[in-house]
């Protein structure tokens, strides 16, 4: 490990540097999104977490498919009650959106715990800029891990039970984007949930409650306010939405776009956090 | 340039930062010394705009870090060489710098050539020794070719190879024309590398002079002179009185040598030789930066209410001293 002579570097001596042209805003962000993107991408935890979510998903539609064709071979009238959506959604609420918090909570918060966050912001010092750039990666890579899991899920169920239920390739694209879509919003909500907390091990035991702690409990509890209320946490929320309704174990007491607003706002409010707390607080 | 104005940061009531101010011009080493705590790594974070100013001002050629458009092409810095994600590559890392502040990605081999990292380039930061970190962190600060750098404990961790490698970096960086701050706990590194000397202790400025200028201002190193008629020699030095360089104190080391403070080598000569002592060897010491900043930080102490008024470093047996 030998250092070799400088010679590449510009030479002062020709004078002060002139000031740079300041980049557009646009190319700012996109600058802070390749550095995001470059980052996520260069962690090996982040391409374990997503297989993982493959496997579970595969393992979920083939377990599910094979149970069903079973019951499906001995009572043929079943299947006209099928619904590809609503495993491959039990599958992504069960399975895939613990993937997107355990890779939303890594993202937000691993530069606190190795200090890395002190050259991330000394690269792009707008706070602002860095969370924008890396809630965006973070919600790209869950849009793709709800979207894929959920193709794959229905891709495994027809194979297995496709014989005796029909596919309806519309509505299955449906279901596909909407687990897209809902997962991206989820890793919104918790990236910025993670940068407000700034510990990976809170952020995913917060998230664990949110999802599917404290929707439980409230619906054990049988008293029928306290079940409504579970439909207005975010996982139950988002299910409602990428199940179109056909979620299987829950009804919420409503439809469509309430629940979308439900889970865009709880997105919207952990960002608004997220940011003030970045901004306010030392690196 | 760097421009540091009536700054003061608390940590809820501590102080860590108090009515700082000096600036640190382009060309030249300025050294930033002061011992743990004294407010250095505040001082660094400020002007990089990750901690806010209490109140005043910490700038980057008139403006505060977080105003640069394309900062790390201006300031590059190293504050923390651990902090990395130790399951990135070191070429990622540079990599996703580079990106970031729109860097050409072909400059992350370069500096890892620069650095001595380049076998390295594709092997997670995980198993990088602190060298090999502080040597990758020193590799993104210079990424963006940057006319200012600002190192906080460069040379803590390394071997000697990399501190001499350290040493010849900061030196060709000023030498280039460039803005250079370095700090350091260690005097005798600063001696070695700084031009120019900012101390700080308890968060205050105590002293922004020339590396010279500190050495012979806060310094009065004393005279070592080896006689076989020591006992002679000490009662004669003992009737002189104090001079230029304070008051005159003698300590006798044993086997015939007496060390001298508070007067010059010829002072210290003329009175052996009206004494009739014979003088085998005269000298006074080289001055180290060390000695110059024990005593300033030992007047600090004293502001600051401490309670030693004892010299540093004297071997109070069998002094002889006058007041």
């Amino acid at each position: 490990m030998t250092a070799t002579a400088r010679s590449f570097t510009r030479s002062v001596a020709e004078g002060p540097i002139a000031p740079a042209a300041a980049p557009s805003a646009s190319r700012v962000l996109v600058r802070a999104l390749a550095m995001e993107w470059t980052k996520l991408a260069s962690l090996r935890a982040t391409w374990w977490c997503l297989g993982l979510g493959l496997v579970a998903m595969s393992a979920f539609a083939l377990l599910m498919g094979v149970s069903t064709a079973d019951r499906f071979a001995e009572d043929p009238v079943a299947a006209s009650g099928f619904s590809y959506a609503q495993l491959t959604s039990q599958g992504v609420f069960y399975l895939v959106q613990f993937v997107v918090l355990t890779l939303s909570a890594m993202a937000a918060t691993n530069e606190y715990s190795t200090r890395a966050v002190i050259t991330t912001l000394q690269t792009v010092p707008r706070r602002g800029l860095v969370l924008a750039a890396r809630t965006c990666v973070t919600a790209g890579l869950a849009f793709a891990a709800g979207a894929v899991t959920t193709a794959l899920g229905i891709g495994l169920l027809w194979s297995v039970v496709g014989s005796h239920a029909r596919l309806d390739p519309g509505y299955a694209l449906t279901t596909v984007l909407g687990a897209g879509g809902c997962m991206a919003v989820l890793a919104v909500l918790f990236t910025g949930l993670g940068t407000a907390m700034r510990g990976t091990a809170a952020t995913i035991g917060v998230g664990f409650l949110l999802l599917i702690g404290i929707p439980l409990v409230l619906q054990l509890s049988e008293v029928q306010a306290l079940n409504d209320a579970a439909a207005y946490l975010p996982g139950t929320a988002a299910i409602e939405v990428y199940a179109a309704g056909d979620v299987g174990f829950y009804t919420a007491p409503h439809d469509g776009p309430v629940n979308l607003a439900t889970v865009l706002g709880w997105a919207a409010a952990a960002q608004i956090v997220a940011y003030t707390e970045l901004r306010v607080r030392d690196a | 340039m760097l421009t540091v104005r009536h700054l003061t940061k608390r940590y809820g009531e501590t102080v860590a930062v108090d009515d700082l101010g000096f600036e640190v011009p382009p060309g030249r080493v300025t050294g930033f010394l002061g011992p743990n705590g004294a407010g250095k790594s505040t001082t660094m974070r400020v002007l990089l705009g990750l901690d806010r100013p209490t109140s005043g001002a910490a700038l980057v050629g008139g403006r505060p870090y977080t105003e640069i458009p394309e900062p790390t092409r201006e300031v590059g810095a190293l504050l923390d060489a651990s902090a990395v994600h130790p399951g990135r590559s070191a070429r990622a890392h540079l990599l996703a710098l580079a990106r970031g502040s729109g860097v050409a990605p072909t400059r992350v081999a370069e500096v890892l050539q620069e650095v001595g990292l380049a076998d390295v380039a594709r092997k997670r930061i995980g198993g990088f020794s602190l060298g090999m970190r502080q040597r990758l962190g020193i590799a993104a600060a210079l990424l963006g070719d940057p006319a200012v750098l600002v190192f906080d404990e460069p040379v803590n961790g390394l071997d000697m190879d990399g501190v001499l490698w350290i040493r010849r970096l900061v030196r060709d960086l000023a030498d280039e024309g460039r803005t250079v701050f370095v700090s350091s706990h260690l005097m005798s590194e600063m001696q070695l590398v700084a031009d120019h000397l900012v101390v700080v202790g308890g968060g205050r400025l105590l002293v922004d002079e020339p590396m010279a200028d500190v050495i012979a201002a806060w310094s009065r190193s004393p005279v070592t002179v080896r006689t076989p008629d020591a006992a002679l020699l000490a009662e004669h030095l003992s009737t002189v009185p104090a001079g230029a360089e304070g008051r005159v104190r003698v300590e006798d080391a044993g086997g015939g040598e007496l060390v001298v403070h508070g007067l010059a080598p010829e002072e210290v000569g003329d009175t052996a030789h009206a004494a009739g002592a014979r003088v085998h060897t005269l000298f006074r010491a080289e001055t180290s930066l060390e000695q110059a900043y024990l005593e300033l930080t030992e007047t600090a102490t004293e502001f600051s209410g401490g309670a030693s008024t004892r010299p540093t470093g004297a071997a109070p047996t069998a002094a002889k001293e006058r007041t």
